[in-house]
C-alpha cells in the first residue's frame, strides 16, 4: 500500500487513551479483571499473543475490551530492520487491531528481526543517519499499513554501539519528528540505560518535547552483579523502584501528564498488587494534573 | 560494515556460542571492554531465555518428564537450529516433536517426540478457529436414505494421533504433583482425538474404529465409504454406526456437513 503522504494517517488515531494509569495485561489475571471489574483507566496487551485464529485467549480479550479502553503495546515489528517491515505481520496486526480497536498502538526504538529470523528480543539499532533514514522509512510503512500513527518506546540498553553519531534521545525524537509518530517514554528504560550506559536520566528527560509524549511505561528492573560491574536489567518483574518513582516525578514536572502503565511480565504477582503500583501512579499522575493546570492559570 | 551486514553478524552471534569481540568496538580501557561484553550477552541471554520460556510454556509435559535441565538444552538447541520465523510465537513450537525424533540426546526416550506432538496439538487446538458443533438434530435434517453420502467436516481444532506408548497417561501425569510410574509394555497403543471443548483442549482416548472413521471422514470420505473401509478393516458389524456416530456428535466434534458442493453450515 502506498500513499503519496501519511498526513491523513494521523487523522485516522481515535481520541486516544485516557488520562489516566493502566496495567499491563497478563491472561493469568482475565478471570480476576472480569469478576472483580477494578477501577483503572486501561489495559495494554501484545497483540503478538493474540494473533490466533480463535479460542479463549481472543474471547476473553473481548470481554476485557467491552469495558476497558486498550492499548496494543507491540513487540514484534521490528521497525529497525535493515530490510524492511514484515509486511503480513503488520496486515495481521491491523486486521486484530480492526476487531479491538486499541486506543493506541506502539512498539520500540529496535529490531528483531533479520530475514526470516525473529529474535524475540528488543535489540539495539546503532545511532547513526543511515540507522535513523531506515528506520524513518520502516515506520512511515508500518504507519501507512496499519492506517494509524504510532507511538515509539525508548529501550532499555546494555551496550554502547560502534559509530554513534547522535544520542539515543535525539535519534527518538527526530524519528518521531520525521514520521509523524509520537514518544512512549519508558522512565524505567532510561533510568536502566542511564546507569548502564553511563548518561544522565534528567539530561535525557531534557532533550523530550513535552509534546512528543503519547504515553509513559514504569516497570521494576533486577540490579545484576559481575565481579565489580553492576548491571541493571529490565525484566519486569519487580514493583518500580523509589528511584524510578522518582524519575517519573521529575517526567511529570519536566514534560507533563500523559497516560502511564505499570508494566510487570515476569513473577507475575496477584492482580491486587499490580493495582497498588498503578495507583501510585494514578496519584502521582493527578498531583502532575492538579500542578499543570496550576501552572496554566493566568 | 553497513546495518544490514551488522544485523546478520548480530543475528548469527545471538544464536551462536560464538565470543563476543567481532561485534564490539574497539576500547583501550580493559574495563570498558568487559562492560561492553557483559552488555552484549545480556541480549544473547534474553534471546535464548525468552525463545526457551516460550516453548517451556507450550510443552509442560515434556519439560516436566525430561526436567528443567534437560529441558533447557533441548530448547536452546531447537531455537538455535531453528529460531522463529514470525513474531507470534502462539506455534513456535510445531517442529520440536521432529526435532526430538532426529535428536541423538532423546533416542532413549522413545515416547517423547509423541508426547511433544501431543502438547503441539493441544496448543494448536487451543487457538484454533471458532466454529459451533454440530448437533445431532441438524444431522437429522438430512433425509436418512442421503446419510451415508453425507461429508462431515471436522472442527478446526480437531486432531488425530496414534502412538505405540500411553502418550496420553504419561501426559496427564505430569500435572500431577508426584507423577506416577508409567510402565512400558506392549498393548500400549493409543488412538487418541486432541479437540478443542469449551475453553481447554481436551485428549480424548478413542476405540481404534472410531479413529480410523473419524480419519477417514477428516480426508473427506463420505460416511459410507469412510465406515465401510473401517469397518472392514477392523472387522466391525454395521450396528455400530449409530451408537459412534452419537458418540462423536456428543463431543462435538462435526460442525457442519454437505453431500456434494454444497456445504451446510452449522
Amino acid at each position: 500500500m502506498q500513499r503519496s503522504s501519511h498526513v491523513p494517517v494521523a487523522a485516522v488515531n481515535k481520541a486516544g487513551l485516557p488520562l489516566a494509569a493502566g496495567l499491563g495485561l497478563k491472561p493469568r489475571h482475565f478471570q480476576d479483571v472480569l469478576d472483580s471489574r477494578p477501577a483503572i483507566g486501561w489495559f495494554e496487551v501484545h497483540p503478538e499473543n493474540y494473533l490466533v485464529a480463535g479460542g479463549p485467549l481472543l474471547a476473553q480479550l473481548e470481554r476485557i475490551r467491552a469495558d476497558y479502553p486498550l492499548s496494543f503495546h507491540s513487540v514484534g515489528m521490528s521497525l529497525g530492520s535493515a530490510d524492511g517491515v514484515d509486511t503480513v505481520h503488520l496486515r495481521r496486526l491491523r486486521a486484530l487491531a480492526e476487531r479491538f480497536e486499541p486506543a493506541q498502538m506502539s512498539d520500540h526504538l529496535s529490531w528483531s528481526r533479520h530475514g526470516q529470523r525473529y529474535l524475540n528480543d528488543l535489540l539495539p539499532m546503532p545511532l547513526t543517519t543511515a540507522a535513523l533514514a531506515q528506520m524513518c522509512r520502516n515506520v512511515m510503512q508500518a504507519q501507512d499499513i496499519l492506517g494509524r500513527t504510532l507511538a515509539l518506546e525508548n529501550p532499555s540498553s546494555y551496550l554502547h554501539l560502534p559509530g554513534a553519531q547522535m544520542s539515543e534521545s535525539d535519534f527518538l525524537v527526530e524519528l518521531c519528528r520525521r514520521t509523524d509518530a509520537r514518544i512512549l517514554l519508558d522512565v524505567n528504560n532510561i533510568y536502566v540505560s542511564g546507569h548502564n550506559l553511563g548518561w544522565s536520566p534528567l539530561d535525557y528527560l531534557q532533550s523530550i518535547p513535552p509534546n512528543l509524549v503519547a504515553e509513559v511505561h514504569l516497570a521494576g528492573h533486577k540490579v545484576e552483579v559481575v565481579e565489580q560491574d553492576t548491571l541493571l536489567i529490565d525484566d519486569h518483574g519487580s514493583p518500580v523502584c523509589a528511584a524510578v518513582w522518582q524519575l517519573y516525578e521529575s517526567a511529570l514536572s519536566q514534560l507533563g501528564p500523559a497516560p502511564v502503565l505499570i508494566e510487570w511480565d515476569t513473577d507475575v504477582p496477584p492482580l491486587s498488587v499490580l493495582l497498588r503500583e498503578a495507583d501510585t501512579a494514578q496519584h502521582l499522575l493527578q498531583s502532575g494534573l492538579s500542578a499543570s493546570a496550576r501552572r496554566s492559570l493566568p | 560494515m553497513n546495518l544490514a551486514q551488522w544485523q546478520q553478524a548480530c543475528a548469527d552471534w545471538l544464536l551462536s556460542d560464538a565470543a563476543d569481540t567481532a561485534l564490539l568496538a574497539a576500547v583501550d580501557d580493559p574495563a570498558a571492554a568487559r562492560r561492553q561484553g557483559l552488555g552484549l550477552r545480556v541480549y544473547r541471554n534474553n534471546v535464548l531465555y525468552s525463545l526457551c520460556e516460550a516453548l517451556r510454556a507450550q510443552f509442560p509435559a515434556v519439560a516436566r518428564v525430561v526436567g528443567p535441565a534437560f529441558f533447557g538444552a533441548l530448547a536452546r538447541d531447537y531455537v538455535r537450529a531453528q529460531p522463529p520465523c514470525e513474531p507470534s510465537l502462539t506455534l513456535y513450537g510445531e517442529g520440536l516433536a521432529a526435532f526430538i525424533e532426529r535428536s541423538p540426546h532423546c533416542a532413549s526416550l522413545p515416547w517423547l517426540s509423541a508426547l511433544a506432538r501431543l502438547e503441539w496439538l493441544c496448543q494448536r487446538a487451543l487457538h484454533a478457529a471458532d466454529s459451533p458443533a454440530l448437533s445431532l438434530v441438524q444431522l437429522q435434517l438430512c433425509d436418512p436414505l442421503l446419510l451415508g453420502q453425507v461429508r462431515l467436516q471436522l472442527a478446526d481444532s480437531a486432531a488425530l494421533l496414534h502412538s505405540a506408548y500411553p502418550i496420553d497417561q504419561i501426559w496427564t501425569a505430569q500435572f500431577e504433583a508426584e507423577p506416577e510410574m508409567i510402565t512400558l509394555t506392549l498393548n500400549t497403543e493409543r488412538w487418541l482425538l486432541i479437540l478443542r471443548v469449551g475453553e481447554q483442549a481436551q485428549v480424548i482416548t478413542l476405540d481404534p474404529a472410531v479413529f480410523e472413521l473419524l480419519r477417514r471422514l477428516q480426508e473427506g470420505a463420505t460416511l459410507e465409504a469412510a465406515w465401510s473401509a473401517t469397518a472392514t478393516l477392523l472387522q466391525r458389524g454395521d450396528a455400530e454406526l449409530p451408537t459412534i456416530l452419537a458418540y462423536l456428535l456428543t463431543l462435538g466434534v462435526f460442525t457442519a456437513f454437505d453431500f456434494s458442493t454444497e456445504l451446510i453450515e452449522s
